[in-house]
Protein backbone atom coordinates (compact mmCIF):
# COMPACT_ATOMS: atom_id res chain seq x y z
CA UNK A 1 0.00 0.00 0.00
CA UNK A 2 1.26 3.47 -0.89
CA UNK A 3 -0.35 5.61 1.81
CA UNK A 4 2.97 6.76 3.20
CA UNK A 5 2.17 10.46 3.36
CA UNK A 6 5.05 11.11 0.95
CA UNK A 7 3.56 13.03 -2.00
CA UNK A 8 6.18 11.84 -4.48
CA UNK A 9 5.64 8.21 -3.57
CA UNK A 10 1.89 8.77 -3.69
CA UNK A 11 2.18 10.25 -7.18
CA UNK A 12 4.37 7.39 -8.37
CA UNK A 13 1.91 4.89 -6.97
CA UNK A 14 -1.03 6.59 -8.67
CA UNK A 15 0.85 6.72 -11.96
CA UNK A 16 1.68 3.04 -11.91
CA UNK A 17 -1.86 2.21 -10.86
CA UNK A 18 -3.20 4.26 -13.77
CA UNK A 19 -0.88 2.51 -16.20
CA UNK A 20 -2.03 -0.82 -14.84
CA UNK A 21 -5.71 0.03 -15.24
CA UNK A 22 -5.11 1.36 -18.73
CA UNK A 23 -3.38 -1.87 -19.70
CA UNK A 24 -6.24 -3.92 -18.28
CA UNK A 25 -8.74 -1.88 -20.25
CA UNK A 26 -6.77 -2.29 -23.47
CA UNK A 27 -6.57 -6.04 -22.90
CA UNK A 28 -10.31 -6.17 -22.28
CA UNK A 29 -10.98 -4.39 -25.56
CA UNK A 30 -8.76 -6.81 -27.43
CA UNK A 31 -10.51 -9.74 -25.78
CA UNK A 32 -13.86 -8.29 -26.82
CA UNK A 33 -12.68 -7.95 -30.41
CA UNK A 34 -11.55 -11.57 -30.43
CA UNK A 35 -14.89 -12.66 -29.01
CA UNK A 36 -16.70 -10.81 -31.80
CA UNK A 37 -14.56 -12.54 -34.39
CA UNK A 38 -15.42 -15.95 -32.87
CA UNK A 39 -19.06 -15.02 -32.83
CA UNK A 40 -18.98 -14.11 -36.50
CA UNK A 41 -17.27 -17.35 -37.39
CA UNK A 42 -19.78 -19.39 -35.40
CA UNK A 43 -22.61 -17.68 -37.22
CA UNK A 44 -21.13 -18.30 -40.67
CA UNK A 45 -19.75 -21.77 -40.23
CA UNK A 46 -22.44 -23.06 -37.95
CA UNK A 47 -25.90 -21.58 -37.79
CA UNK A 48 -26.01 -20.10 -41.29
CA UNK A 49 -25.02 -23.35 -42.98
CA UNK A 50 -27.37 -25.42 -40.85
CA UNK A 51 -30.30 -23.26 -41.92
CA UNK A 52 -29.09 -23.36 -45.54
CA UNK A 53 -28.99 -27.17 -45.35
CA UNK A 54 -32.52 -27.24 -43.96
CA UNK A 55 -33.68 -25.04 -46.84
CA UNK A 56 -32.10 -27.41 -49.32
CA UNK A 57 -33.80 -30.39 -47.66
CA UNK A 58 -37.09 -28.54 -47.78
CA UNK A 59 -36.67 -28.31 -51.54
CA UNK A 60 -36.83 -32.11 -51.54
CA UNK A 61 -40.08 -32.03 -49.60
CA UNK A 62 -41.45 -29.56 -52.15
CA UNK A 63 -40.83 -32.18 -54.86
CA UNK A 64 -43.00 -34.61 -52.93
CA UNK A 65 -45.77 -32.22 -51.90
CA UNK A 66 -48.77 -33.07 -54.03
CA UNK A 67 -51.63 -31.32 -52.29
CA UNK A 68 -52.08 -27.56 -52.31
CA UNK A 69 -52.03 -27.60 -48.51
CA UNK A 70 -48.70 -29.40 -48.37
CA UNK A 71 -47.22 -26.99 -50.90
CA UNK A 72 -48.49 -24.03 -48.89
CA UNK A 73 -46.94 -25.46 -45.72
CA UNK A 74 -43.63 -25.98 -47.50
CA UNK A 75 -43.71 -22.41 -48.84
CA UNK A 76 -44.50 -21.09 -45.36
CA UNK A 77 -41.60 -22.98 -43.83
CA UNK A 78 -39.28 -21.88 -46.65
CA UNK A 79 -40.21 -18.27 -45.99
CA UNK A 80 -39.35 -18.63 -42.32
CA UNK A 81 -35.99 -20.20 -43.06
CA UNK A 82 -35.19 -17.38 -45.47
CA UNK A 83 -36.14 -14.90 -42.76
CA UNK A 84 -33.89 -16.73 -40.30
CA UNK A 85 -30.98 -16.42 -42.76
CA UNK A 86 -31.63 -12.74 -43.16
CA UNK A 87 -31.62 -12.37 -39.38
CA UNK A 88 -28.29 -14.17 -39.20
CA UNK A 89 -26.86 -11.78 -41.82
CA UNK A 90 -28.09 -8.90 -39.69
CA UNK A 91 -26.36 -10.25 -36.58
CA UNK A 92 -23.07 -10.81 -38.34
CA UNK A 93 -22.98 -7.41 -39.98
CA UNK A 94 -23.25 -5.91 -36.49
CA UNK A 95 -19.99 -7.61 -35.49
CA UNK A 96 -16.52 -6.62 -36.68
CA UNK A 97 -16.07 -5.02 -40.06
CA UNK A 98 -15.78 -8.09 -42.29
CA UNK A 99 -13.55 -6.37 -44.81
CA UNK A 100 -10.70 -6.73 -42.33
CA UNK A 101 -10.78 -10.44 -42.86
CA UNK A 102 -8.34 -10.20 -45.74
CA UNK A 103 -6.11 -7.59 -44.25
CA UNK A 104 -5.74 -3.97 -43.37
CA UNK A 105 -4.61 -2.59 -46.72
CA UNK A 106 -7.57 -3.81 -48.78
CA UNK A 107 -9.89 -2.45 -46.08
CA UNK A 108 -8.21 0.97 -46.18
CA UNK A 109 -8.18 1.00 -49.99
CA UNK A 110 -11.83 0.22 -49.87
CA UNK A 111 -12.52 3.10 -47.51
CA UNK A 112 -10.59 5.44 -49.82
CA UNK A 113 -12.67 4.25 -52.75
CA UNK A 114 -15.95 4.56 -50.85
CA UNK A 115 -15.14 8.11 -49.84
CA UNK A 116 -13.96 8.90 -53.36
CA UNK A 117 -10.64 10.13 -52.04
CA UNK A 118 -7.63 10.33 -54.26
CA UNK A 119 -5.24 8.62 -51.93
CA UNK A 120 -2.48 6.17 -51.49
CA UNK A 121 -2.06 3.61 -48.76
CA UNK A 122 1.20 1.95 -47.75
CA UNK A 123 1.21 -0.80 -45.18
CA UNK A 124 4.58 -2.24 -44.22
CA UNK A 125 4.99 -5.22 -41.93
CA UNK A 126 2.73 -8.21 -41.96
CA UNK A 127 0.24 -9.19 -39.31
CA UNK A 128 -0.73 -6.49 -36.85
CA UNK A 129 -2.67 -9.06 -34.83
CA UNK A 130 -5.17 -7.64 -32.33
CA UNK A 131 -4.10 -4.10 -33.22
CA UNK A 132 -5.47 -4.38 -36.75
CA UNK A 133 -8.92 -3.23 -35.70
CA UNK A 134 -7.85 -0.20 -33.63
CA UNK A 135 -5.48 0.89 -36.41
CA UNK A 136 -8.26 0.50 -38.94
CA UNK A 137 -10.59 2.60 -36.76
CA UNK A 138 -8.01 5.40 -36.55
CA UNK A 139 -7.44 5.42 -40.29
CA UNK A 140 -11.12 5.28 -41.08
CA UNK A 141 -11.97 8.07 -38.65
CA UNK A 142 -9.17 10.21 -40.11
CA UNK A 143 -10.26 9.56 -43.68
CA UNK A 144 -13.85 10.41 -42.79
CA UNK A 145 -12.58 13.73 -41.42
CA UNK A 146 -10.60 14.34 -44.62
CA UNK A 147 -13.73 13.63 -46.62
CA UNK A 148 -15.94 15.88 -44.49
CA UNK A 149 -13.68 18.83 -43.74
CA UNK A 150 -10.33 18.93 -45.49
CA UNK A 151 -11.19 19.67 -49.13
CA UNK A 152 -7.96 17.86 -49.92
CA UNK A 153 -6.67 16.88 -53.34
CA UNK A 154 -4.74 13.88 -52.13
CA UNK A 155 -4.32 11.88 -48.97
CA UNK A 156 -1.53 9.57 -47.90
CA UNK A 157 -1.98 6.73 -45.40
CA UNK A 158 1.07 5.03 -43.90
CA UNK A 159 0.98 2.13 -41.50
CA UNK A 160 4.38 0.81 -40.52
CA UNK A 161 5.01 -2.09 -38.17
CA UNK A 162 8.31 -1.69 -36.35
CA UNK A 163 10.05 -3.83 -33.75
CA UNK A 164 8.21 -2.37 -30.78
CA UNK A 165 5.41 -0.27 -32.15
CA UNK A 166 3.06 0.47 -35.00
CA UNK A 167 3.22 3.92 -36.58
CA UNK A 168 0.11 5.26 -38.24
CA UNK A 169 0.01 8.47 -40.25
CA UNK A 170 -2.75 10.01 -42.33
CA UNK A 171 -1.69 13.15 -44.20
CA UNK A 172 -3.75 15.33 -46.47
CA UNK A 173 -3.06 18.50 -48.43
CA UNK A 174 -6.35 20.18 -47.56
CA UNK A 175 -7.31 23.34 -45.72
CA UNK A 176 -5.89 22.34 -42.32
CA UNK A 177 -6.95 24.15 -39.17
CA UNK A 178 -8.58 21.10 -37.57
CA UNK A 179 -9.41 21.48 -33.89
CA UNK A 180 -10.05 18.95 -31.20
CA UNK A 181 -13.38 19.46 -29.45
CA UNK A 182 -13.77 17.58 -26.17
CA UNK A 183 -16.31 15.06 -27.42
CA UNK A 184 -15.31 14.82 -31.07
CA UNK A 185 -13.90 12.06 -33.20
CA UNK A 186 -10.34 13.27 -32.87
CA UNK A 187 -10.56 13.25 -29.08
CA UNK A 188 -12.03 9.75 -29.35
CA UNK A 189 -9.01 8.61 -31.36
CA UNK A 190 -6.63 10.24 -28.89
CA UNK A 191 -8.36 8.48 -25.97
CA UNK A 192 -8.31 5.15 -27.73
CA UNK A 193 -4.64 5.41 -28.61
CA UNK A 194 -3.96 6.42 -25.00
CA UNK A 195 -5.78 3.34 -23.77
CA UNK A 196 -3.53 1.22 -25.90
CA UNK A 197 -0.50 2.87 -24.28
CA UNK A 198 0.38 4.90 -27.36
CA UNK A 199 0.84 8.51 -28.34
CA UNK A 200 -1.38 10.55 -30.60
CA UNK A 201 -0.58 13.67 -32.56
CA UNK A 202 -2.68 16.12 -34.54
CA UNK A 203 -0.87 18.66 -36.68
CA UNK A 204 -3.15 20.93 -38.64
CA UNK A 205 -2.08 24.49 -39.39
CA UNK A 206 -4.52 26.51 -41.48
CA UNK A 207 -3.63 26.19 -45.13
CA UNK A 208 -1.00 23.52 -44.56
CA UNK A 209 -2.98 20.29 -44.57
CA UNK A 210 -3.52 17.92 -41.68
CA UNK A 211 -1.47 15.12 -40.20
CA UNK A 212 -2.97 12.59 -37.83
CA UNK A 213 -0.25 10.43 -36.32
CA UNK A 214 -0.35 7.65 -33.78
CA UNK A 215 2.26 5.33 -32.35
CA UNK A 216 0.97 2.25 -30.59
CA UNK A 217 3.31 -0.06 -28.69
CA UNK A 218 3.08 -3.77 -29.43
CA UNK A 219 1.83 -5.72 -26.47
CA UNK A 220 4.09 -8.39 -25.16
CA UNK A 221 1.64 -11.26 -25.33
CA UNK B 1 -23.17 -35.55 -65.27
CA UNK B 2 -20.49 -36.53 -62.75
CA UNK B 3 -19.68 -34.32 -59.82
CA UNK B 4 -17.40 -34.32 -56.76
CA UNK B 5 -18.14 -32.42 -53.57
CA UNK B 6 -15.73 -31.11 -50.94
CA UNK B 7 -17.15 -29.41 -47.86
CA UNK B 8 -16.14 -29.71 -44.23
CA UNK B 9 -19.56 -28.85 -42.83
CA UNK B 10 -21.14 -32.19 -41.94
CA UNK B 11 -24.66 -30.78 -41.76
CA UNK B 12 -24.55 -29.04 -45.11
CA UNK B 13 -22.64 -31.60 -47.18
CA UNK B 14 -25.23 -34.42 -47.03
CA UNK B 15 -27.99 -31.95 -47.91
CA UNK B 16 -25.97 -30.79 -50.90
CA UNK B 17 -25.26 -34.33 -52.08
CA UNK B 18 -28.93 -35.31 -51.75
CA UNK B 19 -29.94 -32.19 -53.66
CA UNK B 20 -27.58 -32.97 -56.55
CA UNK B 21 -28.66 -36.60 -56.72
CA UNK B 22 -32.33 -35.60 -56.68
CA UNK B 23 -31.68 -33.72 -59.93
CA UNK B 24 -30.07 -36.68 -61.67
CA UNK B 25 -26.49 -35.61 -61.05
CA UNK B 26 -24.12 -38.39 -60.10
CA UNK B 27 -21.95 -37.57 -57.09
CA UNK B 28 -18.89 -39.77 -57.49
CA UNK B 29 -17.11 -38.58 -54.35
CA UNK B 30 -17.92 -36.39 -51.39
CA UNK B 31 -15.47 -35.59 -48.69
CA UNK B 32 -14.62 -32.97 -46.09
CA UNK B 33 -11.02 -32.72 -47.14
CA UNK B 34 -9.29 -31.66 -50.34
CA UNK B 35 -6.32 -34.04 -49.85
CA UNK B 36 -8.69 -36.94 -49.53
CA UNK B 37 -10.46 -35.94 -52.72
CA UNK B 38 -7.17 -35.89 -54.63
CA UNK B 39 -6.36 -39.35 -53.21
CA UNK B 40 -9.79 -40.69 -54.16
CA UNK B 41 -9.55 -39.35 -57.68
CA UNK B 42 -6.03 -40.59 -58.11
CA UNK B 43 -6.65 -44.15 -57.03
CA UNK B 44 -8.30 -46.79 -59.20
CA UNK B 45 -10.79 -46.75 -60.71
CA UNK B 46 -9.90 -43.45 -62.32
CA UNK B 47 -13.10 -41.51 -62.57
CA UNK B 48 -13.91 -38.80 -65.03
CA UNK B 49 -15.39 -35.73 -63.37
CA UNK B 50 -17.33 -32.94 -65.06
CA UNK B 51 -17.67 -30.51 -62.19
CA UNK B 52 -16.19 -30.07 -58.71
CA UNK B 53 -18.44 -28.34 -56.16
CA UNK B 54 -16.13 -26.91 -53.53
CA UNK B 55 -16.62 -25.03 -50.30
CA UNK B 56 -14.74 -21.73 -50.32
CA UNK B 57 -13.47 -22.13 -46.78
CA UNK B 58 -11.76 -25.39 -46.01
CA UNK B 59 -9.22 -26.52 -43.44
CA UNK B 60 -6.55 -25.69 -42.39
CA UNK B 61 -7.10 -21.91 -42.39
CA UNK B 62 -10.71 -21.68 -43.60
CA UNK B 63 -9.95 -18.76 -45.88
CA UNK B 64 -9.84 -19.60 -49.60
CA UNK B 65 -8.61 -23.19 -49.75
CA UNK B 66 -11.49 -24.07 -52.08
CA UNK B 67 -10.01 -21.88 -54.81
CA UNK B 68 -6.54 -23.33 -54.26
CA UNK B 69 -7.96 -26.85 -54.45
CA UNK B 70 -9.72 -25.98 -57.69
CA UNK B 71 -6.45 -24.76 -59.16
CA UNK B 72 -4.84 -28.04 -58.18
CA UNK B 73 -7.69 -30.06 -59.71
CA UNK B 74 -7.30 -28.13 -62.93
CA UNK B 75 -3.60 -28.88 -62.99
CA UNK B 76 -4.22 -32.59 -62.51
CA UNK B 77 -7.41 -33.08 -64.52
CA UNK B 78 -7.52 -30.34 -67.14
CA UNK B 79 -10.69 -28.47 -67.95
CA UNK B 80 -12.82 -29.60 -65.05
CA UNK B 81 -15.70 -27.25 -64.18
CA UNK B 82 -15.58 -25.65 -60.74
CA UNK B 83 -18.35 -24.24 -58.58
CA UNK B 84 -17.23 -22.45 -55.45
CA UNK B 85 -19.93 -22.42 -52.79
CA UNK B 86 -19.65 -19.87 -50.06
CA UNK B 87 -21.67 -18.79 -47.07
CA UNK B 88 -23.12 -15.37 -47.69
CA UNK B 89 -20.71 -12.91 -46.11
CA UNK B 90 -21.43 -9.34 -46.91
CA UNK B 91 -18.41 -7.45 -48.28
CA UNK B 92 -15.89 -10.28 -48.49
CA UNK B 93 -17.99 -12.18 -51.02
CA UNK B 94 -17.01 -9.98 -53.94
CA UNK B 95 -13.38 -10.25 -53.05
CA UNK B 96 -13.44 -14.03 -53.20
CA UNK B 97 -15.75 -14.18 -56.20
CA UNK B 98 -13.32 -12.01 -58.13
CA UNK B 99 -10.45 -14.16 -57.03
CA UNK B 100 -12.26 -17.33 -58.11
CA UNK B 101 -13.23 -15.91 -61.49
CA UNK B 102 -9.78 -14.45 -62.13
CA UNK B 103 -7.91 -17.58 -61.08
CA UNK B 104 -10.19 -20.18 -62.62
CA UNK B 105 -11.79 -18.84 -65.75
CA UNK B 106 -10.26 -19.44 -69.15
CA UNK B 107 -9.53 -23.12 -68.50
CA UNK B 108 -13.07 -24.38 -68.09
CA UNK B 109 -16.35 -23.28 -66.56
CA UNK B 110 -16.48 -21.61 -63.20
CA UNK B 111 -19.29 -20.66 -60.83
CA UNK B 112 -19.53 -18.70 -57.61
CA UNK B 113 -22.69 -19.28 -55.61
CA UNK B 114 -24.00 -18.89 -52.07
CA UNK B 115 -25.07 -21.82 -49.96
CA UNK B 116 -28.05 -20.01 -48.56
CA UNK B 117 -29.35 -18.85 -51.94
CA UNK B 118 -29.13 -21.90 -54.15
CA UNK B 119 -32.09 -24.18 -54.67
CA UNK B 120 -32.01 -27.70 -56.05
CA UNK B 121 -33.06 -26.41 -59.47
CA UNK B 122 -30.69 -23.45 -59.60
CA UNK B 123 -27.89 -25.76 -58.52
CA UNK B 124 -28.65 -28.17 -61.36
CA UNK B 125 -28.67 -25.33 -63.86
CA UNK B 126 -25.38 -24.01 -62.52
CA UNK B 127 -23.75 -27.46 -62.74
CA UNK B 128 -24.90 -27.83 -66.33
CA UNK B 129 -23.73 -24.37 -67.36
CA UNK B 130 -20.36 -24.74 -65.67
CA UNK B 131 -19.90 -28.18 -67.23
CA UNK B 132 -20.52 -26.49 -70.57
CA UNK B 133 -17.61 -24.15 -69.85
CA UNK B 134 -19.63 -21.10 -68.88
CA UNK B 135 -19.28 -18.63 -66.03
CA UNK B 136 -22.07 -18.49 -63.47
CA UNK B 137 -22.23 -15.95 -60.67
CA UNK B 138 -24.97 -15.64 -58.09
CA UNK B 139 -27.54 -13.14 -59.38
CA UNK B 140 -27.28 -11.26 -56.07
CA UNK B 141 -23.96 -9.82 -57.20
CA UNK B 142 -25.44 -8.52 -60.33
CA UNK B 143 -28.47 -7.08 -58.59
CA UNK B 144 -26.29 -5.34 -56.05
CA UNK B 145 -24.09 -4.05 -58.82
CA UNK B 146 -27.13 -2.75 -60.67
CA UNK B 147 -28.43 -0.98 -57.56
CA UNK B 148 -25.06 0.60 -56.99
CA UNK B 149 -25.02 1.60 -60.58
CA UNK B 150 -28.34 3.37 -60.30
CA UNK B 151 -27.23 5.35 -57.27
CA UNK B 152 -23.97 6.31 -58.92
CA UNK B 153 -25.28 6.82 -62.37
CA UNK B 154 -23.38 10.01 -62.99
CA UNK B 155 -20.08 8.27 -62.34
CA UNK B 156 -20.58 5.33 -64.63
CA UNK B 157 -20.43 5.51 -68.37
CA UNK B 158 -23.90 5.44 -69.69
CA UNK B 159 -25.19 1.89 -69.63
CA UNK B 160 -28.91 1.79 -70.37
CA UNK B 161 -31.53 0.06 -68.22
CA UNK B 162 -31.84 -2.58 -70.93
CA UNK B 163 -28.11 -3.16 -70.90
CA UNK B 164 -28.25 -3.59 -67.13
CA UNK B 165 -30.83 -6.35 -67.68
CA UNK B 166 -28.60 -8.01 -70.25
CA UNK B 167 -25.63 -7.77 -67.88
CA UNK B 168 -27.65 -9.36 -65.07
CA UNK B 169 -28.35 -12.37 -67.25
CA UNK B 170 -24.82 -12.53 -68.61
CA UNK B 171 -23.55 -12.75 -65.02
CA UNK B 172 -25.79 -15.78 -64.46
CA UNK B 173 -24.09 -17.66 -67.28
CA UNK B 174 -26.84 -17.46 -69.88
CA UNK B 175 -26.00 -17.77 -73.56
CA UNK B 176 -27.01 -15.09 -76.05
CA UNK B 177 -29.97 -17.20 -77.08
CA UNK B 178 -31.10 -17.71 -73.48
CA UNK B 179 -30.77 -13.99 -72.80
CA UNK B 180 -32.81 -13.27 -75.93
CA UNK B 181 -35.54 -15.72 -74.85
CA UNK B 182 -35.69 -14.34 -71.32
CA UNK B 183 -36.06 -10.74 -72.46
CA UNK B 184 -38.29 -11.57 -75.44
CA UNK B 185 -35.79 -10.01 -77.82
CA UNK B 186 -34.09 -11.36 -80.92
CA UNK B 187 -30.54 -12.71 -80.85
CA UNK B 188 -29.18 -9.95 -83.14
CA UNK B 189 -30.58 -7.33 -80.74
CA UNK B 190 -28.86 -9.05 -77.79
CA UNK B 191 -25.63 -9.21 -79.78
CA UNK B 192 -25.86 -5.50 -80.46
CA UNK B 193 -26.35 -4.81 -76.74
CA UNK B 194 -23.40 -7.03 -75.87
CA UNK B 195 -21.15 -5.37 -78.43
CA UNK B 196 -21.94 -2.02 -76.86
CA UNK B 197 -21.48 -3.42 -73.32
CA UNK B 198 -18.10 -4.91 -74.24
CA UNK B 199 -17.05 -1.64 -75.83
CA UNK B 200 -18.10 0.33 -72.74
CA UNK B 201 -16.64 -1.98 -70.15
CA UNK B 202 -13.53 -3.51 -71.67
CA UNK B 203 -10.23 -2.07 -72.82
CA UNK B 204 -10.29 -1.48 -76.57
CA UNK B 205 -8.29 -4.51 -77.69
CA UNK B 206 -10.46 -6.94 -75.69
CA UNK B 207 -13.75 -5.21 -76.40
CA UNK B 208 -13.42 -5.09 -80.13
CA UNK B 209 -12.07 -8.52 -80.74
CA UNK B 210 -14.91 -10.33 -82.47
CA UNK B 211 -15.78 -13.89 -81.45
CA UNK B 212 -13.08 -16.54 -81.47
CA UNK B 213 -10.96 -17.91 -78.69
CA UNK B 214 -11.31 -14.93 -76.41
CA UNK B 215 -15.06 -14.94 -76.44
CA UNK B 216 -15.54 -16.61 -73.03
CA UNK B 217 -12.76 -14.59 -71.57
CA UNK B 218 -14.47 -11.44 -72.74
CA UNK B 219 -17.65 -12.34 -70.90
CA UNK B 220 -15.74 -13.01 -67.67
CA UNK B 221 -13.81 -9.78 -67.97
CA UNK B 222 -17.05 -7.95 -68.52
CA UNK B 223 -18.61 -9.44 -65.38
CA UNK B 224 -15.54 -8.52 -63.32
CA UNK B 225 -15.34 -5.04 -64.77
CA UNK B 226 -19.04 -4.45 -64.18
CA UNK B 227 -18.76 -5.42 -60.52
CA UNK B 228 -15.60 -3.37 -60.08
CA UNK B 229 -16.83 -0.31 -61.87
CA UNK B 230 -20.09 -0.08 -60.01
CA UNK B 231 -18.11 0.34 -56.82
CA UNK B 232 -18.58 -3.08 -55.28
CA UNK B 233 -14.95 -3.95 -55.57
CA UNK B 234 -11.71 -2.23 -54.87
Amino acid sequence: MAATGDPTAELLYLRSRLAELTAIRAAERLALERTREHFRRDLHDGLQQTIAAARMDLDGLRDLATSAEARAAVAELGGKLTLALRQVHGLSSGADPPELRFGLKPAIDRTLAHLRLDGECRVTGSDLGGLTLPVYHIVRESLTNVYKHARARTVQVDVALGGNAIDVAVRDDGVGGATEPAAGGIRGMRDRVGELGGTFELCSHPGAGTLVGATIPLLAS
Amino acid sequence: MRVVVVDDNDVWRPSLVTALRSRGIEVVADTSDGRELLRLLDGPPRRAVDVAVLDLRLPPTWSDEGIALATELRRAYGRIGVIILSGYEHDVQLHYATQALSDLSGHGGVGYLFKDRVSRDSLREAVQRVAAGRVVVDPTFSREAAEEYRTQRSRTQDVSEREVEVLNLLVQGLTNKEIADTLYLSIPVIERHLTRIFRLLLPTDEGEQPGGARRDNRRVLTVLEWLRRTGRLV
